[in-house]
This record gives C-alpha cells, sequence and structure tokens, in this order.
C-alpha cells in the first residue's frame, strides 16, 4: 500500500495519532481504491495511478465466504 | 485600422507600460523567494513590500502569472462561512476586495450581487440557520430567508425545482459578489513590480535545501538563488513542494471543473448556490454563465474535463433555470485544488525554519486572495502567524484542532 502511514498506529515511531490520521503521501502514485459498480452490485479493487488516471490492475472484492 | 494603433507602428517606446518587468536574470540571493505567481503569491509580494518594506522578492512561477487557480475559478467573494475563525477571515477579505480596484489602480469589476445558498431540506435550513447567526455576530449580512425573497430576487428561478426538491429558503448574503479575477493578479503583480518585485515567469522550482531546519537555497531550472525565506503558494501542485522538504501534509489534489455558457443579455443579477444540487451559477459582466459544481469523485492530478460533469451540471440547472436549454455551452476547463479535511486553509508557519506555507485552498482560495496576501506577508515580515491566521496553521492536524468548514466552504457534501 502506497501513500499512506503505517496501518497500525503503535508502529509509529515519533509521529503523532493526529498525523498518523490525516497526513498522507499527496503525489500523484498508484493507489489502490474500492471501486463500485452500481448496477451489478459488485466491488471492485482497483489499483489506479493518480498522475494519469490509468488503471494498472483490477480484481473483483469477494467476501470472506467466497475466498473459503 | 485606428490612427492610434497605426501610430504604435512607427514609435520604438511604446506610450503604454508593460504591466510588470520581465528581468531576464535571476540574481544570486533573495530576501524572500515566493513560489507561484497566481493571486496569493502576488498580493503577498505586493503586502511584502507595501507594508513592511521588503521588495528584494523574486516571485517564480512555472507557467505564465494567474495561470492556475487564479485564471480557473469562478470568482465568488464571500464570507458567510461557519467557523468564527473563517467567518473573520474571509470578512476581513471581502472588505479589502471592495477597494481593491482603486488600490491596485485597475477596475476588477467588483460587482456585489446578493449571494443566495439554497435549502432545499430541513436540515439544510438548519445549517443556514447556524450560519446566519454566526454571521451576524460577527457583524456579516447573513439571514435566513423564505421562498418568496428568492422569488423577488430572481423571479426566472423554479423554485419546486422540477418537482423534484423544492425550495423551502435559503442563506441570504447580500455582500456576496464577482469580480474579474485575471485583473486581480495583474494588478497585484503590476503594483507589486513596481514596487521592486521580480517575477520571473517560466521558472519552475525543483528543490528547496536546508541546513540545520534552516531555508538556505532555492533550486530552479536557471540555477541556484540564496535565501532564508520561502513561501509555497502552489494551489495543486503543495504536495510536490511539501516533498521537497520532507513535511507531511493531509492535502490531497482532485480537480474541480466549471464551465461558462455563450454570453446572453444581463438577467441573472445574483448568485445562485444549491449545495443539495451541487451547482453555483452567476452571470459575469460579459453576460456569461458561470456555473460550477462539486469536485470530481476521486484523486487525479489532472485539468482533463469530463462531459460526466457539464451533462449531469447542465441536468441540475435546467431544473433552476428550464429556459436555459436554448443556450450552449462554450467552455469548460479544470483547475487542481488541494484538498484538506476540514475544508480550511493551511497557513502559515511551518516546522522548517523560514519555509511558510499558503496552500489547501480548495474550491474557496479566489475570495481570499488579498487577505492571504495580507496576513502572510505580516507572517513572513515578523516571524510570527498574523491573529487572523493562526487557526488554519499546519500543526493543527496533530492535534485534532480542525476548523470544520465543510458545510460552508464548498457544494460537495
Amino acid at each position: 500500500m502506497t501513500g499512506v502511514s503505517a496501518l497500525e498506529p503503535e508502529f509509529l515511531g515519533d509521529s503523532s495519532a493526529g498525523a498518523w490520521v490525516f497526513n498522507r503521501d499527496g503525489s500523484p502514485m498508484v493507489r489502490s481504491e474500492w471501486w463500485y459498480h452500481r448496477a451489478t452490485q459488485l466491488w471492485f479493487k482497483v489499483q489506479r495511478h493518480t498522475g494519469t488516471d490509468q488503471i494498472v490492475g483490477v480484481e473483483l472484492a469477494r467476501t470472506n465466504e467466497e475466498s473459503g | 485600422m485606428s490612427l492610434r494603433l497605426l501610430k504604435y507602428a512607427f514609435i520604438e517606446d511604446y506610450a503604454e507600460p508593460r504591466y510588470f518587468n520581465t528581468p531576464d536574470t535571476l540574481n544570486d540571493t533573495y530576501d524572500v523567494v515566493i513560489i507561484g505567481a497566481g493571486g496569493h503569491g502576488l498580493a503577498c509580494a505586493y503586502y511584502l513590500a507595501r507594508d513592511h518594506g521588503i521588495s528584494n522578492v523574486a516571485v517564480l512561477e512555472k507557467g505564465y502569472i494567474g495561470g492556475g487557480n487564479t485564471g480557473r475559478n469562478t470568482t465568488i467573494i464571500r464570507s458567510n462561512y461557519m467557523t468564527p475563525e473563517g467567518v473573520l477571515f474571509y470578512d476581513a477579505g471581502l472588505k479589502l476586495f471592495r477597494d481593491l480596484s482603486c488600490e491596485l489602480d485597475i477596475n476588477i469589476f467588483y460587482s456585489e450581487r446578493g449571494h443566495y445558498t439554497l435549502a432545499h431540506s430541513d436540515s439544510t435550513l438548519r445549517t443556514a440557520r447556524w450560519r446566519a447567526e454566526v454571521n451576524k455576530h460577527l457583524g456579516v449580512a447573513s439571514e435566513l430567508v423564505g421562498e418568496e425573497h428568492i422569488a423577488r430576487a430572481c423571479p426566472e428561478l423554479h423554485t419546486d425545482c422540477g418537482g423534484n426538491q423544492p425550495i423551502l429558503g435559503a442563506l441570504y448574503h447580500a455582500p456576496g459578489a464577482v469580480a474579474r479575477h485575471d485583473a486581480v493578479a495583474w494588478g497585484y503583480a503590476r503594483k507589486a513590480s513596481q514596487a521592486g518585485v521580480e517575477i520571473h515567469q517560466k521558472t519552475e522550482v525543483v528543490g528547496i535545501e536546508t541546513r540545520a531546519g534552516r531555508v538556505e537555497s532555492v533550486i530552479t531550472n536557471r540555477g541556484r538563488i540564496h535565501t532564508d525565506t520561502v513561501l509555497s503558494a502552489v494551489a495543486g501542485h503543495t504536495p510536490g513542494v511539501l516533498k521537497m522538504l520532507g513535511l507531511e501534509s493531509p492535502i490531497e489534489i482532485y480537480p474541480l471543473q466549471a464551465c461558462v455558457t455563450e454570453p446572453i443579455k444581463p438577467w441573472l443579477d445574483t448568485i445562485i448556490v444549491s449545495g443539495s444540487m451541487h451547482l453555483y451559477i452567476s452571470q459575469s459582466s460579459r453576460g456569461e454563465m458561470v456555473m460550477g459544481a462539486s469536485l470530481d469523485p476521486m484523486e487525479l492530478h489532472s485539468h482533463r474535463s469530463t462531459f460526466e460533469f457539464v451533462s449531469s451540471l447542465c441536468d441540475q440547472v435546467l431544473d433552476l433555470f428550464p429556459f436555459l436549454s436554448e443556450v450552449k455551452i462554450n467552455r469548460q476547463w479544470a483547475g487542481m485544488v488541494d484538498m484538506t479535511p476540514d475544508f480550511a486553509p493551511i497557513m502559515g508557519t511551518t516546522p522548517v525554519d523560514g519555509f511558510f506555507l499558503d496552500a489547501g485552498w480548495g474550491t474557496w482560495g479566489f475570495k481570499a486572495t488579498p487577505i492571504s496576501g495580507k496576513t502572510m506577508a505580516n507572517t513572513i515580515a515578523t516571524g510570527r502567524n498574523d491573529e487572523l491566521i493562526t487557526a488554519f496553521n499546519l500543526s493543527r492536524f496533530e492535534g485534532f484542532h480542525l476548523v470544520g468548514e465543510k458545510g460552508a466552504a464548498s457544494v460537495g457534501h
């Protein structure tokens, strides 16, 4: 995952909780996003470059039961 | 061809002076370097020279002056915000705008129109009442009005909104105004230039060097400049500048789009905004209908415009003004904006000594051009945050001291 701080706050080191909640790297980069297709009610995990708007990866998001 | 124009063909020195000097060379040293020659950066340069006698200043611009969000906004000026910090700040800005044509010796076409924020639901009415009370308490003309008030001011408006979301009332802000945004940038550029400030276009900053936590120099595509004071006023590019210094912020970049129709006869002399319908509309001095909507739905560093934006906006506009179906859209465009979590700007000092920030201007920056310039100039000259902007400091996020302007700063909520 790019552009966000450590996923768990205890790994922050010197950084404050406020910085962990709000700060992020806002530069153009490939981000992981959740996209919802209204017609089929399906969720997708999409890798999109925020500089070029190019989608570099898509996978169907599955529930826990489906992925077994 | 007029004789006056023909005359210029034979004279080497034009009678009309250039708006601002364009020096060929960059100096080695400046007292202050301002990154970004938009309205905010140029205003800061002007007030540094006028109020603090600091004129050994370079304003660096990678494109041309006023070519970013200064020339891409929908030019609305108002101060009916939600938080006391916001209201006091934007109202000081609105007062500067009233005298700006005189101050800058250029007609900025400042025109007070009255500003209606339509309410289509009880919850929006409640927010409108809240804002009206905060505004009145701080001496800002703002009131909750009923449907008949809006119908009187704008008889063309279909208050039933095509039957979907009938208008229940509105927040009315009499001082709401529009102005010519290019003139603001060019006016500040000329006055700053006359005071000795250098404006360097096509000059891109590629790095900022520090030593022991202090700014030491700025590296540009035209060489290195030694300076101990840098202001970043680069709407839409702030994360890149912060990265040069290893600073973190919550700023994310989103496109904000707008469009204008072909010019038509003057008929709309107020500014109409609807948060629920995600639109705002006013008529420019040229007769074009200037229209905007909420932010694009996802983060993107691009000036591309979309058909989806203009078609969904027109769909909403036609619910309010069905007769506009005869009118054609002339142009549409986008700007890249710095969004913050609380819809308030990020201004003032930073953890790096000598590096000041004027950022996070999201969808609400044009109206703040004069006051941000003035308060940032004061902050830079004294090294302390101007009292009007202390609440907007970058450090507020660390302590969770947010300035919640979401309900008042944009139409995308």
